[in-house]
């Protein structure tokens, strides 16, 4: 047993570390804020231009592949030190298209696609949900017939975010119907400069763009069908695994605390420092033992990875876990901020640039977002502790 | 990183596994309830034949040598049964003399006490202190060959059947840690009752005479060296705790796959699943918090800020596990029959023991250093 980082590990952390401390520049952090969608602006354009080029956005793909074939800890260090130094996030390109593509994808589709993923040529957003089929994902409605050598698709897709930016969109769609419902679902990807694609904006609470997409005989060639037809439903879960190394970081909620305790340290209120006020300290020791505790779960989802588990229990653990302390330390860092927390990001005024505030406003999409916390409980109670379904 | 135990570690905790499941029976367990010490004498040799009593103690001295995370490992099991808390009271007590004892009393006692012929309870705690040794009313006082102690120790651990006792007493400015044989005159032992049915006692000096050899370490210098030892029986006694919380949810997951209502068993029902899945979560992050305050301790790395965290956790994360199992199991694990309450209470108690869960928030907020003056 050993509860720290081998020489390797911490090397490797040190070069990830002293690589984003030249390359996270201040007015790329300004930059970040005050853009809609974290990451949309030309300075993040140009960030994700570089780690592109350094290979690093396919860190844990296969070497054959141009990827790193690096340890999902390594993966997991990695993550965290890109929260930590409030780089703009991965993107869903990375984390969820291009590996589904790496296992369930043909040769042919590998080596049309993964090469100009890994170049940073091509950005994917991501349709599963519709109106009618969000938690229930497999109830989705939206549809794919052959007609020759084209897929004709034809439905609506909701929260998909980023449509209106990306070049591609990874598209779950009906394609058996009748089938089963989880067994009629494939995957599919949609050129977005394709004619019958409309795309409307729908703006959230957290000043996050996404969108309702609306397909009317939108149509692509056949080998556009990734993997095997009526898998679709198993890969998009399949996905959703790769992001757990991503939901078990606590990264960024480091350097929340971290920013929140210079501020209590540099504070004075009511004529006394802020740091010397027992309810403030009692609250930043809570937030300092639940960010380690979810540190620890998140390290062992990655550790499990590595020894070649499927960490499904530990991954819902740690989804559920970071997730709702996401929600707790905005709201209790706030409560610290004091009626100064209130303020917008956007007011010169607002502590820490207005992040808890916009962690506040973020927090519940991460919570009823990538399977509810409700439906991760489930799954923790019954394929992890075995609990009956029926 | 490597968070799985080794071969050894792993074969450590399944021989102590086997060996608990086979001797604590319901009969015995009651039939223990009604002992002073809380076993029998077959079970306590066994005990003690099994080396788990020195298991920590410096192999020179007729112990083992491992490492407070073997030593941790090793507790897991001892809370997983719930067995009697006096165990864990017996490893506490040789832990104390090994790290404060002159090599005299070493000696004298560790061989004995690592075989489990002898046992040595921890007087620490007092009435009115727990953790400020400026507090203590219970001093030693002179010079040279005549000391004289007095005072009052609470919540003392195997009390009724201690064959001594290291007591922490108030000497002029500083600490003494002295090692009081209980059939010294002026020592009484008055058995206390605990909800956890653990032993424990108040142990009474009146004016008790003892030679300077009674001093274990230096005279007036004993509180860093029991501040630190308190500080590892804590990560110790986390350790106890996420094995009992192990034990709960998975005798609370066996229950709801069994029990029906309306006709379906009640592990269906989505306000039970969620309540599992909550403990599950808990219990998790328990685990390795503790068990990377053990490594850190046993490597002698700075530790307060995970041992901290490790107990405020930990204790916590027990304490509502067994509350949620109560409320899973309804009326079938509120009889005294059923062992849950053995673990609730003792959840309980050991939230309360070795500093509280609010109690280390205040050391953790201490060491993030965000008062004035870095306070």
């Amino acid at each position: 047993m050993r509860y720290e980082f081998s020489p390797e590990q911490l090397a490797w952390r040190d070069e990830v570390r002293g690589f984003l401390r030249k390359t996270v520049t201040p007015a790329l952090v300004a930059e970040m804020r005050v853009a809609g969608n974290e990451g949309d602006g030309p300075l993040a354009g140009a960030f994700h231009k570089k780690m592109f080029e350094k290979g690093w956005w396919g860190i844990g793909w296969p070497k054959e592949f141009g990827g790193l074939g690096k340890s999902a800890l390594e993966q997991f260090i990695y993550v965290e030190e890109m929260e930590a130094a409030g780089a703009p996030a991965m993107r869903l390109t990375i984390t969820s298209v291009a590996p589904t593509i790496l296992r369930a994808g043909t040769e042919e589709q590998k080596a049309k696609w993964l090469p100009p993923i890994l170049r940073g040529d091509l950005e994917f957003a991501v349709a599963y949900s519709e109106s009618e089929a969000g938690t229930d994902l497999a109830a989705l409605k939206t549809r794919a017939v052959l007609d020759g050598d084209e897929w004709v698709i034809s439905g609506q897709k909701m929260w998909n975010t980023g449509a209106h930016t990306a070049t591609h969109n990874w598209v779950a769609v009906r394609t058996e119907p009748d089938a089963p419902k989880h067994k009629g679902i494939s995957m599919m990807i949609v050129p977005m400069d394709r004619p019958g694609i409309t795309v409307q904006p729908l703006w959230t609470w957290s000043g996050i763009r996404t969108n309702a997409v609306f397909f009317d005989d939108v149509r692509v060639p056949r080998d556009n069908l990734i993997g095997e037809r009526g898998m679709g439903f198993y890969y998009a879960m399949m996905a959703l695994d790769f992001e757990r190394i991503m939901i078990g970081s606590v990264g960024l909620l480091r350097r929340f605390l971290g920013e929140l305790k210079t501020f209590v340290r540099r504070t004075r209120r009511d004529g006394r420092p802020l740091g010397a006020v027992p309810w403030v300290r009692r609250a930043l020791a809570d937030l300092e033992m639940r960010v380690e505790v979810g540190r620890q779960i998140g390290l062992l989802n990655a550790w499990l990875i590595d020894q070649g588990e499927v960490p499904t229990k530990e991954g819902s653990i740690a989804k559920v876990y970071v997730t709702e302390l996401n929600a707790h330390l905005a709201s209790v860092g706030m409560e610290i901020l004091g009626l100064a927390g209130q303020l917008a990001p956007d007011d010169p005024a607002a502590p820490l640039h207005g992040r808890l505030q916009w962690l506040y406003t973020t927090a519940p999409m991460q919570r009823f977002g990538g399977g509810t916390n409700e439906i991760q409980r489930i799954i923790i109670a019954q394929r992890g502790l075995g609990l009956p379904r029926k | 990183m490597d968070l799985a135990p080794t071969d050894e570690q792993r074969a450590v905790q399944q021989e102590a596994r086997r060996f608990l499941t086979t001797q604590i029976t319901r009969e015995r367990r009651l039939a223990w309830d009604a002992t002073p010490d809380g076993w029998d004498a077959d079970f306590w040799q066994a005990v003690g034949a099994l080396g788990w009593l020195g298991f920590g103690l410096p192999a020179t001295y007729g112990g083992h040598g491992a490492s407070l995370l073997d030593l941790g490992l090793l507790v897991e099991e001892i809370g997983r049964a719930a067995a009697p808390f006096g165990i864990f009271a017996a490893i506490a007590g040789g832990l104390a003399l090994a790290s404060l004892g002159t090599p005299r009393q070493k000696r004298e006692w560790l061989p004995a006490l690592a075989r489990g012929e002898k046992l040595l309870a921890l007087a620490i705690a007092e009435e009115r202190a727990t953790e400020n040794p400026a507090a203590f009313v219970t001093a030693v006082r002179g010079r040279g060959g005549a000391l004289r102690l007095t005072g009052e120790k609470r919540y003392v651990l195997q009390g009724v059947g201690a064959d001594a006792f290291l007591v922490a007493a108030r000497d002029g400015r500083g600490v003494s840690a002295l090692l009081v044989p209980a059939d010294t005159p002026g020592v009484t032992v008055r058995p206390s009752k605990s909800f956890g049915k653990d032993r424990q006692s108040t142990v009474r000096f009146r004016d008790v005479a003892l030679p300077a050899t009674a001093v274990a370490g230096r005279r007036g210098g004993a509180w860093p060296p029991l501040g630190r030892l308190r500080e590892r029986l804590a990560a110790l006694l986390c350790a106890d705790m996420i094995g009992g919380a192990d034990a709960v949810l998975e005798m609370t997951t066996r229950y709801v796959c069994q029990r029906e209502q309306f006709g379906v068993k009640i592990g269906t029902f989505q306000a039970v699943q969620q309540m599992v899945a909550a403990m599950a979560i808990d219990l998790e992050g328990a685990r390795h918090v503790t068990r990377q305050a053990l490594w850190r301790l046993s490597e002698g790395v700075p530790a307060v800020r995970e041992l901290a965290i490790a107990k405020a956790w930990t204790g916590r994360a027990y304490r509502d596990i067994t509350l949620a199992a109560h409320q899973l199991h309804g009326g079938a694990g509120y009889v005294v029959e059923h062992e849950l309450h053995r673990y609730s209470a003792r959840a309980k108690e050991a939230e309360l023991r070795f500093g509280s869960t609010e109690e280390w928030l205040v050391r953790l907020a201490d060491v993030l250093h965000v008062g004035p003056d870095g306070a």
